[in-house]
């Protein structure tokens, strides 16, 4: 293995809110200064609160000049969300392996597609010899504490490194609380020892049968009063100058049936159709509740 | 094993900054949060001991205001403030290098090229030339410490405001700081001179033409200065870079020579003269705006720069490349990413947290149809998807102003709502409430008082009842102040209650005259996470509506493995327990889950 004390690499650490990103890539960064090397860390701070990304870049070596890591010159990706794995992707060197762990965090945006049901997020795991995707917050769990997943990810990841595992103690126990100083080293062995298991599997999605809708309304029993304007969750109906309903964009329609079923001149009619109409929901779903 | 003792510490540019700033013996450290600056005064308020005043101030113009009087009156002070901050500052930034120092005072200004966290990108080093103070540009944590330290010197020698200026990427980004013994300045006193403190027009006159006098010197000692550096390796390209865009040349191109400019103002003309003669093709490596090389250009020196390098974003070390390739000064390395195509990922743009209480108001807004002028905030993400209730977003404060002109040009057909923070509020929409009462406007201005200013964090404000270090503090009570400026229709609401915020938000919108609604849940992450009890989606129930999905909350998604619609599913460990997509559920399927 390298002599540790003049091995330069460029890692990325890359997770969502609140998972320990920065903290694990303040680890990294540590244990690399403990053998006397030079490390510059990139945080994303900003918007991390509110649920994005977050991501650390950490550079060490003899002699490190910025922070950022440059396009096809990144070595290790260690991720603690899959879909934040697969960001980093693009700027993995030829030899650069990812260990990933195969939690899925599936944020709103996936989830715009009404009509149709489609998830938009990488919800298979990519097969591919250099990214080892493993069940870190299992280890963690079985460390103590489903927190610890990215320590148990630094723990794997130590194992390709030429750092002692004393360093890689030391450091965690510099940066973590001192109470989740214990906890935090049983996952990162629990990581360490971490070989192989079999490929991950992923959650089953069920494939929506496609379906028909139609949407009429009889005009001259609108009196305009705008209710299903503010219920459709689509926000497809709108007010015309006559002071009467219409659809804009009707494709976005679900079939949801929430304004039928509100109007209160019952003016408007929704029929869907559907190979499993009775499973959809059938009559029962249009009656008033 | 292997591993040297621990002579370094690991730091945040800010935190090194605050380090730098304590070691120069401030004795005042104020300023308003902004991305990326903020870390500086809260780890100066862990790190400094008590006899240091480390607060928040209103704003920055009142931060700048407060350095100032600090500095003239003997105290070394630091200033702290994100690149717009010091828009707000601007008035007291242009005059207080005429009125003086007498201890040194130094202006953090963290620009945010690329837009990280921030309504635009402005190059700073603009606003340090124009008021004529000395800039100090590090690049990386350790001159972050030691920068600072030699700005408080050259602060006092020149007696002028001195600027430090960062980016994203060297506040946010942490490396090794060796730290040197602290000054122990000597006690300055505050001696009364009216007549250099004093801005009348006769004093303002002098003081212009001391400051004028000092621009020379000053020039004089930034061409000697150790921290502008020539480096002299390869003589076939010279380049000159300051900041981060100085590390990113030395790691693309590390034979080239390289003139490392640490003083942005003022610029060494004869060093750079030097330089360009020593090399056969010059060229500027900056981020953001051509600031060094429209200079440069203007002594004559044929240089290039922004041909190669994107005025927009922020720089990276593919863009460096990219740039230098193009130049024709570096050879393509043919290092290529690894050759597999990989999977799609998805975006992942911030959202309102679980339980926000700033949702409910924005599906009442649009609900209402007003136009809504919208601040800045977590409130801003009102203006995403699937909320999509903002019209107009502009600048601090600005959501007030806008609705007044749109309310003095006439607007009638839906209502005009001003939608701000209780920290912006504060910070700068009350002269525009003020305007709004005084011309007796027809404007709803809706205040998101969640107790905090979270967007940068969860700092404290004047109506907290404490500051970064004080508790105990007087509380100003929003209600009250706006009564005071002559609102007569106030009225505070619970956005929890969807029903009431409804009713709220119809009555102010209808009320002819200035009203106001104040929301008055707390923030759910700062300044402590909230939880209450969890629900759950009925999946018998819930027929797939979609209903909830619209109010953006990150604990409702879908529950996948349903066979044929897409029905919510609520993410037990994300759910605050806020009831709101509960209440407007119309088949009721959502429910509280057992108390555990
Ligand atoms: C002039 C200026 N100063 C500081 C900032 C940084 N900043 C962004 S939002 C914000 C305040 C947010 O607080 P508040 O209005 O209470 O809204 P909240 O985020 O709590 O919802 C600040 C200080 C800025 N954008 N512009
Ligand atoms: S941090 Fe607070 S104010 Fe901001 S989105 Fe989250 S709950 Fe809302
Ligand atoms: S109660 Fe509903 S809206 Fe509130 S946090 Fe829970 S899931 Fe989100």
């Amino acid at each position: 293995m390298n002599d540790p004390a003049q091995m330069s690499a460029n890692l990325v650490v890359a997770g969502v809110g609140g998972q320990g990103v920065v903290l694990a890539g303040n680890i990294i960064s540590e244990v690399t200064l403990a053998y006397g090397l030079d490390v510059k860390k990139a945080e994303v701070h900003g918007m991390s609160q509110r649920g994005g990304s977050v991501s650390a870049q950490v550079r060490f070596g003899p002699e490190v000049h910025g922070v950022l890591v440059e396009k096809g010159r990144l070595d290790w990706i260690v991720a603690f969300e899959w879909a934040e794995a697969l960001r980093w992707l693009p700027l993995l060197g030829s030899h650069g392996s990812v260990f990933a762990s195969t939690e899925q965090v599936i944020p709103p945006v996936s989830l715009r597609d009404r009509v149709e049901g489609k998830v938009r997020y990488p919800l298979e795991f990519t097969q591919h010899p250099r990214i080892r995707a493993f069940d870190a917050s299992g280890l963690a769990r079985q460390a103590g504490n489903v927190k610890t997943a990215g320590v148990a990810l630094l723990g794997a990841l130590s194992s390709a490194l030429p750092f002692s595992v004393e360093a890689w103690h030391q450091a965690i126990k510099e940066w973590v609380p001192a109470k989740a100083v214990e906890v935090n080293l049983r996952a990162f062995d629990l990581g360490r020892q971490w070989q192989s298991a079999p490929p991950p599997r992923p959650v089953p999605v069920s494939e929506l049968v496609p379906r028909q809708v139609w949407l009429s309304l009889e005009e001259s029993w609108c009196k305009g009063c705008g209710i299903c304007v503010n219920v459709c969750p689509e926000r497809i109906w709108r007010l015309n100058e006559r002071n009467v309903v219409e659809v804009q964009e009707v494709e976005r329609c679900t079939g949801c049936g929430l304004c039928e079923k509100l109007c209160p001149d019952l003016a408007i009619d929704v029929v869907v159709e559907s190979a499993s109409a009775a499973a959809w929901g059938g009559a029962k779903l249009w009656q008033p509740n | 094993m292997a591993t040297a003792t621990k002579t370094r510490a690991l730091l945040l540019g800010n935190e090194a900054i605050a380090l730098g700033a304590l070691h120069a013996g401030i004795r005042v450290a104020t300023g308003y949060p902004g991305t990326p600056s903020t870390e500086t005064l809260e780890y100066l308020a862990k790190i400094a001991p008590p006899s240091v005043a480390v607060e928040w101030a209103i704003n920055e113009k009142v931060a700048l205001d407060e350095g100032v009087g600090a500095a003239l009156v003997g105290a070394r002070t630091l200033v702290t403030m994100k690149h717009v901050g010091l828009n707000v500052a601007m008035d007291a930034w242009m005059t207080s290098p005429l009125v003086g120092v007498n201890a040194g005072l130094v202006l953090l200004v963290a620009d945010d090229p690329g837009m990280h966290s921030s309504q635009n990108e402005q190059d700073s080093r603009y606003l340090g030339r124009f008021a004529g103070v000395p800039i100090f540009e590090p690049t990386d944590s350790q001159e972050c410490y030691s920068f600072v330290r030699a700005a408080f010197l050259a602060s006092e020698r020149w007696d002028s405001p001195v600027m430090v200026r960062t980016t994203t990427r060297i506040s946010h980004s942490r490396s090794p700081v060796h730290t040197e013994e602290p000054d122990a300045p000597e006690r300055r006193s505050f001696r009364r001179n009216p007549g250099k403190y004093v801005m009348l027009p006769a004093n303002a006159r002098s003081g212009r033409l001391r400051f004028l006098e000092r621009l020379p010197q000053m020039a004089e000692w930034a061409e000697n200065h150790p921290f502008n550096q020539e480096e002299l390796r390869s003589t076939a390209v010279g380049v000159i870079a300051g900041g981060a865009a100085y590390q990113y040349v030395r790691d693309v191109m590390p034979e080239a020579s390289v003139l490392k400019l640490g003083i942005a103002h003022p610029m060494p003309e004869a060093k750079i003269r030097a330089f360009a003669g020593k090399v056969d093709r010059l060229l500027v490596v900056e981020e953001s705006e051509p600031y060094l090389e429209d200079q440069i250009r203007n002594l004559g020196i044929p240089v290039q720069g922004k041909a190669w390098f994107p005025r927009a974003g922020e720089l990276s070390p593919q863009l460096v490349r990219q740039g230098l390739v193009r130049a024709g000064v570096l050879a393509p390395d043919g290092l290529e990413p690894s050759p597999e195509e990989w999977p799609e990922t998805v975006a992942r743009p911030p959202v309102l947290c679980a339980g926000c209480p700033h949702a409910t108001p924005f599906l009442v807004l649009r609900e209402i149809g007003a136009y809504v002028n919208g601040d800045i905030g977590c409130y801003t993400l009102g203006a995403a998807p699937p909320l999509l209730a903002m019209d107009t977003c502009l600048s601090m404060g600005s959501s007030v102003g806008l609705a007044v002109g749109m309310a003095k040009a006439g607007v009638r057909d839906q209502p005009i709502v001003a939608a701000i923070g209780d920290s912006t509020f504060l910070h700068g929409g009350i002269p525009g409430l003020i305007d709004a009462v005084w011309n007796d406007l027809d404007i709803t201005v809706l205040i998101l008082d969640n107790g905090t200013t979270a967007m940068t964090g969860g700092q404290p404000h004047p109506g907290t009842g404490h500051n970064l270090r004080a508790g105990d503090l007087p509380r100003l009570d929003i209600a009250q102040l706006c009564r005071t400026i002559g609102v007569r229709s106030v009225v505070v609401v619970d956005p929890y209650d969807v029903g009431a915020t409804h009713r709220a938000l119809l009555a102010a919108t209808r009320y002819r005259g200035v009203s106001v609604a104040i929301t008055n849940r707390p923030c759910v992450q700062a300044p402590v996470k909230l939880f209450g009890r969890s629900y759950a989606v009925n999946a018998e129930r819930c027929d797939g509506c979609q209903l909830c999905m619209n109010l953006g909350c990150p604990a409702l998604g879908w529950n996948l493995t349903h066979p044929d619609r897409r029905i919510a599913r609520i993410d037990r460990d994300q759910c605050t327990g806020c009831t709101v997509c509960a209440q407007i559920c119309p088949q009721s399927a959502i429910v509280p889950t057992a108390a555990d």
